[in-house]
């Protein structure tokens, strides 16, 4: 009896919602129309013509990235190390020893270690060639990321020191911001570019850029990998 | 030009279907999994639009890091979503 | 001369990454690094402030002036909040030297110290995507301090904090994203000269957006259903900074937004009418608690309310006293919660039954919340008398009488929780089972100086009055605002 009433008033409730959502994706649709995504104008458009003036970086969306906008992509690197530091807190006074079931198969374990090597050397790629191919310091991050991962899963009993992660981290992050000093102190505003400017498409050009994307590309995937070894070590 | 336009269209299908799923389902595998579907769907109209880094990221992060996380939760609690008791 | 405002933001990022690595010199370097760091963010807020009062300052970073930039816009308002935020997080930071909780986790004091430059990033920033940069830094902060106890109470609160949060992001997202794709700019300067260019059903749809998700962030109703949750479950400390530091972050936005960027006034009289169903909501809520905490949370609940409604009167005086009422909110909350927070530990506790004749105990921790309960209801000599006179005063000048009388019932519904809270904790039998312990000083010290802001303030309310003055000047006058950053600013 209970459990027929139950479905009869949940069915309403269902209808109910489906309209309310059905209605505000009408609106939100609408709205999406009346957008202009035609024209690139305002800042946009100032940033396409001078790039190459600015920054000599053959990769517009990392010289807003990391020039224009670096002032905010601090901030977002905070707010990750927030995410890595405030998972650690939480998850701290957790750690168990590690107890794998299921070993991973004879060709995981001795096809991932060279396989390591490859991923970390693409990762290294990206965030390298930041200023010259697409991607960047966050995108390699998470690749290196991503390595680290596979020989958690394939290896037994596989440890990353913490020491290493934490001075990583820890010294990625301080080069980003004395890097933004040293700008504030030799040309007045924080974050300016210091370097000489350089050739487009050349390695060693567009100043600071390639400093900082490496640099984030290092805090990236040292954190990523900090915290997957963290959240991995709780389960039992 | 046309196979660009059936491509995308196959991609925004796929990807609302696989939301659907994800929420209609019990199996919070099953859920995770069709997240990471969206995601992939994503990164892939993300380079169809001529944005090549949001389409990296979003598929290093949204389709890969991010199905991880979820799984290793759902490890540590339950697998199947409990129904609505009275 | 002095040294350049964004020294604010950078040092205490420096410092949160190097603290890892101070851990390796001495256990506790992480805490006194992040009271130092908090302390120089103090020295260096006072010292902006006369040079910002006298002509708002544009600091330019990366070295591309607005639009094309980021740039920081110092003005009085900003400045004034920038001060508080910097001191309450440095006398919140002294008592946390000596909490069990810093003792045992060293990422305690990086999170400390992040969610305060989160808060000074907010009300510094001039770019708006930048400010909701700086809202994310302040958020996630918030919700691993909420559980970093990793108790029931706190873990559950954290779980909805951070759902709620996020809600909240994706609206403030969704309204930027419209913002700049009508206008083609980030800079707040910029947009709110170009406001009025927008389609008209992309503006309405932007502002509300977010209006909302400011809303949830400054604790308005019917938006602020997590809050008492937050403020019971997290450590007493962080819920003191919460109600002092993130909150405030909170209300500068959204009176940045409604008055500055899109001068809005339909809106602004909505934030009046809200602010009043907080404050109505917020205080009879607080008379059904049992537990002080959340009581204590439903309490700054009803004042941010009354704040919320003295910003949607939009006179002068009512401005001025917006701002006083900042001031007032932030050291009585801060004190409350301190003083809780130990008389809790001590009780076991902090339901009433817990808390049964503690003032015998310990006389002065109840002394010192019992003072601050009588400023929260407005007694003079101390100081929340003078802001509610103000911004009572201001109402019933725009002839809002009705208003006036529901704010007035709801003070007299302060005072009867209140008064039941000392009573409970004053009158009862001397509690057997819990020993006196001696306070240490690092409790002591920021408790006494609180409680010297209160009376102080309270005697002499004329030493703030012309800050309050100009903030509220700055608040109401857009032109000037738009004219300075875009053209130059003054010097440093």
């Amino acid at each position: 009896m209970k459990r027929v009433s139950l479905k009869k008033r949940f069915r309403v409730k269902n209808i109910f919602v489906f309209v309310v959502l059905v209605y505000l994706g009408f609106q939100m649709l609408s709205l999406g129309f009346l957008l202009d995504l035609k024209d690139v104008k305002g800042v946009a458009k100032y940033y396409l013509e001078n790039d190459i003036k600015d920054t000599q970086s053959a990769n517009v969306v990392t010289s807003i990235v990391v020039n224009y906008r670096g002032f905010d992509t601090l901030g977002e690197v905070t707010v990750l190390f927030l995410a890595a530091t405030g998972l650690g807190a939480i998850l701290s006074g957790y750690r168990k020893v590690k107890k794998q079931k299921i070993l991973a198969n004879t060709m995981l374990q001795y096809g991932s270690k060279p396989l390591l090597a490859i991923i970390i050397l693409f990762g290294a790629y990206i965030f390298i060639h930041g200023h010259l191919s697409p991607g960047g310091g966050f995108q390699g991050g998470t690749v290196i990321a991503t390595g680290f991962l596979l020989m958690l899963l394939a290896l037994e009993g596989y440890e990353i020191k913490h020491g290493y992660i934490k001075w990583t981290e820890s010294l990625a992050g301080l080069t980003f911001v004395t890097v933004g000093l040293f700008g504030l102190f030799l040309l007045g505003s924080f974050l300016a570019d210091f370097l000489p400017l350089g050739k487009v498409g050349n390695l060693f050009s567009s100043g600071v850029i390639p400093i900082i994307y490496v640099a984030v590309g290092f805090k990236v995937g040292s954190e990523l990998t900090g915290l997957l070894d963290n959240m991995m070590g709780v389960v039992e | 030009m046309a196979t660009l336009v059936i491509i995308t269209v196959l991609c925004v299908v796929l990807m609302v279907v696989a939301a659907w799923f994800a929420i209609r389902t019990s199996d919070l595998v099953s859920a995770v999994i069709g997240s990471s579907v969206v995601s992939l769907m994503a990164s892939v109209l993300f380079l169809i639009l001529h944005a090549p880094d949001v389409a990296m990221t979003e598929a290093a992060i949204g389709a890969g890091l991010s199905t991880f996380v979820f799984l290793i939760a759902i490890r540590k609690t339950e697998r199947y979503e409990k129904d609505e008791e009275q | 001369m002095s040294l350049n405002p964004i020294l604010m933001i950078a040092v205490p990022l420096f410092v949160a990454f190097s603290i890892p690595l101070l851990g390796y010199i001495h256990k506790k370097a992480g805490l006194y690094a992040m009271s130092a760091t908090l302390l120089f963010n103090t020295f260096l807020s006072f010292s902006t402030l006369p040079h910002a009062f006298e002509k708002p300052i544009r600091v330019i970073i990366a070295g591309y002036k607005p639009p094309f930039g980021i740039n920081l816009a110092i003005t009085p308002f900003s400045i004034f909040l920038a001060c508080l935020i910097s001191l309450m997080g440095f006398i919140v930071s002294i008592y946390l030297l000596k909490d069990e909780t810093t003792e045992t986790q060293e990422k305690f004091s990086m999170l400390i110290l992040l969610v305060v430059m989160g808060a000074t990033g907010i009300v510094l920033t001039g770019d708006i995507f930048n400010m909701f940069v700086f809202l994310e830094i302040m958020s996630i902060s918030s919700y691993a301090l909420t559980s970093i106890r990793k108790d029931r109470k706190g873990s559950e609160a954290g779980i909805k904090f951070l759902l709620v949060g996020s809600i909240s992001s994706t609206f403030l997202l969704l309204g930027i994203a419209i913002i700049y794709n009508q206008l083609g700019t980030l800079n707040m300067a910029d947009i709110a000269r170009r406001f009025s260019q927008m389609n008209p059903k992309l503006a309405f749809a932007a502002v509300s957006f977010l209006f909302l998700g400011l809303g949830i962030e400054s604790e308005m109703f019917p938006l602020n259903a997590w809050a008492p949750d937050v403020y019971q479950g997290a450590p007493a400390p962080v819920a003191a900074l919460f109600s002092a530091v993130t909150v405030k972050a909170g209300l500068y936005a959204m009176i940045r937004f409604l008055y500055t960027i899109s001068n809005n006034s339909s809106f602004i009289k909505l934030l009046m009418l809200f602010g009043i169903a907080t404050v109505i909501v917020s205080e009879l809520s607080a008379l059904k608690q049992t537990d002080v905490k959340r009581m204590l949370g439903y309490s700054s609940l009803g004042q941010i309310g009354v704040i919320l409604f003295a910003v949607g009167i939009g006179t002068k005086t009512a401005l001025e006293g917006a701002v006083f009422h900042f001031v007032n909110h932030a050291v009585l909350k801060a004190t409350m919660f301190l003083s809780i927070g130990l008389l809790a530990k001590y009780a076991g506790g902090s339901s009433f039954e817990e808390l049964k004749g503690i003032g015998k105990k310990y006389p002065f921790l109840a002394g010192v919340f019992a003072i601050g309960a009588l400023g929260v209801m407005g007694f003079p000599p101390l100081n929340g008398f003078m802001s509610k006179l103000m911004i009572l005063t201001a109402a019933a000048k725009a002839e809002h009488v009705v208003l006036v009388m529901l704010v007035l019932a709801a003070s007299v519904v302060e005072g009867f929780y209140y008064f039941r809270v000392l009573q409970v904790m004053f009158r009862e039998p001397e509690p057997t089972r819990i020993e006196k312990r001696s306070v240490s000083l690092a409790f002591v010290i920021p408790l006494v100086v609180l409680v010297g802001m209160i009376v102080g303030i309270g005697l002499f309310p004329g030493v703030l009055m012309p800050y309050f003055k100009g903030a509220a000047m700055d608040i109401l006058s857009r032109g000037d605002y738009i004219s300075v950053m875009l053209s130059g600013g003054g010097a440093l």
